[in-house]
């Protein structure tokens, strides 16, 4: 047998169109598994963002906050 | 705290933490799947085979089994190993019943059908005869049509390897094909 029918005869009986591993097999298997549904993993730079984002927040309100707070409010 | 990290992976994860396995199967669930879709022939047997293997890889994770070989190679080595039980156990791959509905002796199909199951099942019986290395190159190989570079990284080999390797199989596939 040549080489190319015999590599043919498997690849013809190995290559399955159905190996893909769709959304609910992979939710079934994930359920097996006990971690529930899957969570998607937020993006590195997506959390470097929110972080950011979150801490510039927290800076401005502590910068300006007190600018804010009306006259004569604040401890004597 | 053991960490582990494979060449390629974007991150670390913390072995003993509650999402490594949720880590690790976000990951390579489908390259995990896929393999074992064409180990076995059969869907079912997949999915069932590939909880397992996940079960096995964060159990030895925790033994602190894990020698630093790539992720994906350590990974199709246990899928493998699950196979292999898988066949021993003698869940064979479903073949067709006569009792399925619609289906008559006479129709050509389900003869068609028969022969194509038959060769199919002297090809996977030859497959399971080779050695798990050069078993896993065949099949990633041909059934994924992965270029030999590819294949070599998933399996942590070097490409000139590889291609020996591959050729040792289909040296032996044929041997073992020849009345």
């Amino acid at each position: 047998m040549k080489t190319s029918d015999l590599e043919q005869r498997f690849a013809r009986v190995l290559r399955k169109p159905d190996a893909r591993l769709d959304r609910a097999t992979r939710q079934r298997i994930a359920l097996r598994l006990g971690i529930g549904s899957e969570r998607p993993r937020l993006p590195r730079f997506l959390a470097l963002a929110a972080a950011i984002m979150v801490l510039s927040l927290l800076l401005l309100l502590v910068l300006v906050g007190p600018a804010l707070l009306p006259t004569g409010g604040g401890l004597r | 705290m053991t960490t582990a990290q494979a060449p390629g992976d974007e991150v670390a994860f913390d072995v003993g933490s509650g999402d490594a396995l949720q880590t690790l199967y976000s990951d390579h669930a489908a390259m995990v799947f896929g393999y074992l879709v064409r180990r076995t022939g059969s869907r079912d047997a997949a999915e069932d085979l590939t909880s397992e293997v996940f079960l096995r890889a964060i159990l030895a994770f925790r033994r602190f089994e894990w020698r630093g070989v790539p992720m994906e190679r350590w990974l199709i080595r246990i899928a493998d190993h699950a196979a292999t039980d898988w066949y021993r156990r003698g869940a064979r791959r479903p073949m067709i019943s006569l009792d399925t509905p619609g289906l008559t002796l006479g129709d050509e199909g389900v003869e068609d059908q028969w022969e194509r199951e038959t060769v199919a099942d002297q090809l996977y019986a030859a497959l399971n005869d080779l050695s798990p290395a050069r078993r896993q190159v065949v099949i990633l190989r041909l059934g994924e049509s992965l270029p030999f570079a590819a294949v070599a990284r998933r399996l942590g080999r070097h490409e000139g390897a590889t291609r020996m390797l591959y050729q040792r199989a289909l040296h032996d596939l044929r041997e073992r094909l020849t009345p």
